[in-house]
C-alpha cells in the first residue's frame, strides 16, 4: 500500500504541472498507452481502464480492482512560412514545448456476488487541451503569442454487463478548466502585450457506450460523449505604458467554449488466439465551434474614453473524423504484447479561419508500442506515436473578421505514452 | 504469421501515404526582379513621397517614406535628405489620446537642414514638400531674393533640390541627371490640397481660363499641359527607364476632412447636437449641412465655443462646403484622367493608388491580424496631421506599388513586412529611434 501512496503523490504533482496540446482541433485522444499504441482503435474492446474514455461499457468485461496511471509526453514542432499575402516565404518556428497530460483511473469490476456484472470506477484525464507558443517578436504576434487551454475531466463511471456478449456503461463528467491567451497589440509604438487569464466554472457533461459481441471473436463498440459548455471568467491586462493606461484598462473579461460531442463506432476481430485487430471511426461534432468571443466588462461601446473592445475570432469549424486502425499480438507465456496502428485525422479548421494559435491540418499518425507484465498483477505499457501534419497552404484566409495570415503551415508531433496498471 | 505480415504491409502503406503528404509546396516564389534593373531608383513627388508625416519632414518619418521602403525591397541604395528631429515644418506630438478628440501638441515651426547636405549628387528622394505639379518642370531659380524658396515661403526647395547649375534647373531635371533605371512619379496632391485645406479660400490656379488666379485648384488645362510636357521629357531622356505613375486620391478620404463632426455636442447638455455656423463664400452665415466638410483644424475652435452661435461663425477657411467639395472631386478626377492617358501614351506603368485608397476608405485593410482604416488616429493609416500617411500607411502604399511592379515587370519582389514598421506613436513616443 505504501507504493500506492507514493505513486498517487507523484501523480498529483503531474496534475499540477501539466499543460496540454491539441489533437484535431484542441482535442486530445491519448489517454492510455495500450490504446495509443494501437492508434486509439480501442472502443470495441476497451479492455483496460481507459475504457472510461473510449467506451465505458468495456469496464464490466474486466476483472477485479485495478488502478492505472500514466501520462503522455508530447513534443510538437510547428512552422509557418509566410505571410504569403505579403509575398514572404520566411520561416517562423513555434517555440518547442513539452507537454505531459496525465491520466488516472481506479475501478472495480464485480465478478460474483450480488453485484456480479457491475463495474464502477473513476477517471481523471484531459480530453481537450491546447498549448501553442510563438516567439514574442514573430510576424503573427498580433494574432497570438501564447494560447493555452487546460481541462480536467473527472469521470465517475458505472458499467453493467447483461451477459457475456452485451454490456453498457455510462459516466458523468465534471470538468475543471483554465485558459490563457497572450498576443501583441501592434497598432501603437510601443506595442502592448495583452494577457487574458481565465478559469472555467465547473461544467458538467456525460458519456455512455455499449459493447456487443455477436460472435465469439468479433466485438462491436459504440460510445458517445456529450459536448461540455464551459463559461470562463477572468482578467485582461494590456500591460500598457502609462500614457495609454486609461485607454486600455483591461479588467474583467468573460468567454465561453464548448468542447464538442464525440462518438466512436468500432469493430474488433480476433482471427486467432492472442491476436486482435480493430477499426474505429471517431466523429467529432466540431461544427458547434463557430466563433470565439471575449467580452470586456469595460469596453469601447459602454465606456467613453476607452479603446479596448470585445474580441471576436471566427472559427467556423466543420465536423471532423478520425479513422483508426490498430492491432495487438500477445505472447502470454512471456507476458509480452506487441502493438501497432495507423490513424488518419481529418482536421476541422477551414482555410478561411486557419490561424497560428491552433495551426491545424490533416494528419497521419503511426503508432507502435509494447506491454510487459512485470509481475502477475503489475503491467507496464509503452506507446510511441509520430503524428505528421500534411502541409497546408492557405491562400484565401479572407474572412472579414479573420486574421489574413496566409502561408504554409507545417508540423509534426512525437508522443510517448506510458501507463502502469496494478490489479488486485 | 500471415496477420503480422498484413500488419506490416499496413504500416508500410501508411508511411508511404505520409511521405506523399509531406511533399513541399511553396506559395511564394524566389525573389526576382524580372525585367527591372534596380541600379538607380529615383522618386519625384511632393510631401507624400518625401516621407512627410505629422506636420513635418524628419528622419524618423523619412526612414519609412514610401520610396525608401521600396528601395529596401529592391535592395538598392537610396539617398534622402535626412532632417534631424524635429525636422522642418511643425511637428505634431500626440499628448493624450482622449476621446472624442485627442490632444495634439506642436513642436512649433522649426527648420532643420539635412545632415547630408554635402551629398555629391542630387538625392534619390526628390519628394519636395509643398511642391505642386508645376514644380516638377519649373526651371526658375530657387535661391536668392526672388527665388522660389522665398517667393513661396517654402524652405524645402533649398533642402530637397541641389544646386541648379550643377544638378539641373527643375526637380525633374535633377531626377533625370541621376539617370534612373526606375522612376517613381507621384505628384499633384498639392494642386488640390492647397485649395481644399484652406477651406476653398485660396488655390494654385494660374488664371489661364479666366478665373481669378490663386483661388481654385490648378486648372485642368494647365495640369494637362504640364503632364504632357513632363512625361514627354521623361520619355525622351530616359527611354529605357521603368516609369511608375501614381494616381491621386480624393481629399475627402483624408481624416483632415472627414473627422470633424457636422454638428457639435452641447457641452451643457450632451443629448443635444448644436448646429455649426460658418461664413460662406458670399460672406453669409450658413449652417454646416451633411454635404459640407468641417476641417480638422476647426475642432479646437469649436471646443472654444466658436461657430456655435450665429454671431460668431467659423471663418470660411475651416469649412469645405458642398460646392468646394465638388470642385475638389472634379479636379482630382480630371488629374487622374490625364495622368492615366498620358502615362499610357508614353508606355509608363500606372499604379491605381486612387482606386486602392478609395477601396481601403470603404472596406479597410487587413493583414496578419491587424486592421487599418482611414479613420483619424485609430485607423492607423494616416499620421497626426490627418493628410499624410503614417509609417504603416506608407508601407501599405509601398506594397501596392511593389505589387504593380511585380505584375508589370514579371518580378517577384517581397513586400514590406508591416509588422516590422512601428505602429502609431503612443503619446510621448514620437522621437523614438529604432
Amino acid at each position: 500500500m505504501k507504493a500506492h501512496r507514493s505513486a498517487l503523490i507523484a501523480f498529483t504533482c503531474l496534475l499540477c504541472m501539466c499543460t496540454q496540446i491539441r489533437a484535431g482541433g484542441y482535442q486530445l485522444n491519448e489517454h492510455g498507452a495500450r490504446a495509443m499504441a494501437q492508434a486509439g482503435a480501442f472502443a470495441a474492446r476497451a479492455n483496460d481502464l481507459s475504457a472510461m474514455f473510449f467506451n465505458p461499457a468495456g469496464l464490466s468485461f474486466q476483472r477485479g480492482f485495478q488502478i492505472m496511471m500514466g501520462a503522455t509526453l508530447i513534443t510538437p514542432s510547428y512552422s509557418f512560412y509566410g505571410p504569403s499575402n505579403l509575398n514572404s516565404n520566411q520561416r517562423w518556428d513555434m517555440n518547442s514545448n513539452l507537454f505531459f497530460p496525465p491520466n488516472l483511473y481506479v475501478a472495480n469490476t464485480w465478478t460474483d456476488g450480488t453485484l456480479k456484472g457491475f463495474a464502477a470506477g473513476i477517471g481523471v484525464l484531459t480530453p481537450f487541451g491546447l498549448g501553442t507558443e510563438w516567439a514574442d517578436d514573430w510576424v503573427g504576434r498580433s494574432v497570438t503569442r501564447e494560447t493555452e487551454l487546460q481541462t480536467f475531466y473527472v469521470m465517475p463511471t458505472v458499467s453493467y454487463a447483461v451477459n457475456h456478449w452485451l454490456s453498457f456503461g455510462v459516466g458523468g463528467n465534471v470538468v475543471f478548466s483554465s485558459v490563457r491567451m497572450r498576443r501583441a497589440v501592434t497598432n501603437f509604438d510601443p506595442e502592448l502585450d495583452l494577457v487574458l487569464d481565465g478559469s472555467g466554472d465547473p461544467a458538467f457533461s456525460w458519456n455512455a457506450g455499449m459493447i456487443v459481441k455477436p460472435m465469439e471473436n468479433v466485438s462491436l463498440g459504440f460510445s458517445y460523449r456529450a459536448e461540455t459548455a464551459i463559461d470562463f471568467t477572468g482578467t485582461a491586462n494590456f500591460n500598457p505604458p502609462q500614457q495609454l493606461a486609461s485607454l486600455f484598462p483591461g479588467g474583467d473579461v468573460s468567454t465561453s467554449l464548448t468542447p464538442p460531442a464525440t462518438w466512436f463506432a468500432a469493430v474488433a476481430w480476433s482471427p486467432v488466439r492472442d491476436f486482435d485487430v480493430e477499426l474505429d471511426f471517431q466523429g467529432i461534432q466540431w461544427s458547434s465551434y463557430d466563433k470565439l468571443e471575449v467580452d470586456f466588462k469595460v469596453n469601447r461601446d459602454n465606456s467613453p474614453g476607452v479603446a479596448q473592445s470585445n474580441l471576436t475570432m471566427p472559427k467556423e469549424y466543420e465536423n471532423a473524423y478520425i479513422i483508426r486502425l490498430g492491432a495487438e499480438y500477445r505472447i502470454p507465456m512471456l507476458g509480452l504484447a506487441f502493438r501497432g496502428g495507423y490513424l488518419y485525422d481529418r482536421n476541422p479548421v477551414p482555410d478561411r479561419s486557419l490561424e497560428p494559435s491552433l495551426p491545424d491540418s490533416d494528419r497521419h499518425g503511426l503508432n507502435v508500442g509494447i506491454g510487459i507484465s512485470i509481475l502477475p498483477n503489475l503491467n507496464f505499457d509503452l506507446a510511441y506515436m509520430h503524428l505528421m501534419f500534411m502541409d497546408r497552404v492557405t491562400e484565401a484566409t479572407t474572412h472579414p473578421e479573420g486574421v489574413h495570415m496566409n502561408g504554409r503551415y507545417t508540423g509534426s508531433v512525437d508522443l510517448i505514452g506510458f501507463n502502469i496498471t496494478y490489479s488486485l | 504469421m500471415n496477420y503480422t505480415r498484413i500488419f506490416y504491409a499496413l504500416c508500410l502503406s501508411a508511411i508511404i501515404c505520409s511521405l506523399v503528404a509531406c511533399s513541399e509546396s511553396n506559395p511564394v516564389g524566389e525573389y526576382s526582379l524580372g525585367s527591372i534593373d534596380p541600379t538607380v531608383f529615383v522618386a519625384v513627388g511632393d510631401n507624400v513621397l518625401a516621407g512627410y508625416q505629422s506636420g513635418a519632414l524628419f528622419e524618423e518619418g523619412q526612414r519609412y517614406s514610401i520610396p525608401n521602403l521600396i528601395a529596401q525591397q529592391l535592395r538598392t541604395p537610396f539617398v534622402q535628405p535626412l532632417m534631424p528631429w524635429p525636422g522642418t515644418g511643425e511637428a505634431y506630438i500626440l499628448e493624450q489620446l482622449r476621446f472624442p478628440f485627442p490632444v495634439i501638441a506642436s513642436k512649433g515651426i522649426t527648420q532643420n537642414y539635412p545632415v547630408n547636405l554635402d551629398h555629391t549628387s542630387a538625392y534619390h528622394n526628390l519628394g519636395l514638400p509643398g511642391a505642386i505639379f508645376y514644380d516638377a518642370v519649373d526651371v526658375s531659380p530657387i535661391d536668392g531674393p526672388s527665388g522660389r524658396a522665398i517667393a513661396r515661403g517654402n524652405p524645402f526647395y533649398l533642402m530637397i533640390m541641389r544646386d541648379q547649375q550643377a544638378f539641373g534647373p527643375s526637380l525633374l531635371d535633377q531626377a533625370i541627371r541621376l539617370q534612373p533605371t526606375v522612376l517613381l512619379f507621384w505628384m499633384g496632391h498639392n494642386d488640390v490640397l492647397f485649395y481644399a485645406a484652406s477651406g476653398g479660400t485660396r488655390g494654385t490656379n494660374t488664371g489661364v481660363d479666366g478665373s481669378p488666379p490663386g483661388t481654385l485648384p490648378t486648372e485642368r488645362v494647365a495640369f494637362q499641359q504640364m503632364i504632357q510636357g513632363a512625361f514627354a521629357k521623361i520619355k525622351a531622356t530616359l527611354p529605357n527607364t521603368k516609369v511608375l505613375i501614381g494616381t491621386l486620391p480624393h481629399v475627402t478620404l483624408m481624416p483632415y476632412f472627414s473627422t470633424a463632426p457636422r454638428k457639435w455636442q452641447n457641452p451643457d447638455n450632451p443629448a443635444q447636437q448644436l448646429p455649426i455656423y460658418y461664413q460662406n463664400k458670399q460672406n453669409n452665415v450658413a449652417i454646416v449641412s451633411e454635404y459640407d466638410y468641417v476641417l480638422l483644424s476647426a475642432v479646437e475652435e469649436l471646443a472654444n465655443g466658436r461657430g456655435l452661435d450665429q454671431s460668431d461663425p467659423l471663418p470660411s477657411t475651416f469649412v469645405l462646403d458642398v460646392d468646394e467639395v465638388s470642385i475638389c472631386l472634379q479636379a482630382v478626377t480630371d488629374y487622374n484622367t490625364f495622368l492615366r492617358s498620358e502615362a499610357h501614351r508614353n508606355g509608363f506603368t500606372v499604379v491605381d493608388l486612387d482606386e486602392y485608397l478609395e477601396h481601403i476608405h470603404e472596406h479597410g485593410y487587413m493583414a496578419i491580424g491587424e486592421s487599418y482604416s482611414t479613420e483619424f488616429i485609430s485607423g492607423g493609416l494616416f499620421s497626426l496631421d490627418g493628410i499624410h500617411y503614417s509609417s504603416r500607411g506608407n508601407a501599405i502604399i509601398a506594397n501596392r506599388i511593389i505589387e504593380e511592379m511585380n505584375r508589370a515587370f514579371g518580378a517577384n519582389i517581397q513586400y514590406v513586412q508591416l509588422h516590422g514598421i512601428p505602429g502609431f506613436p503612443a503619446p510621448g513616443r514620437f522621437t523614438k529611434t529604432r
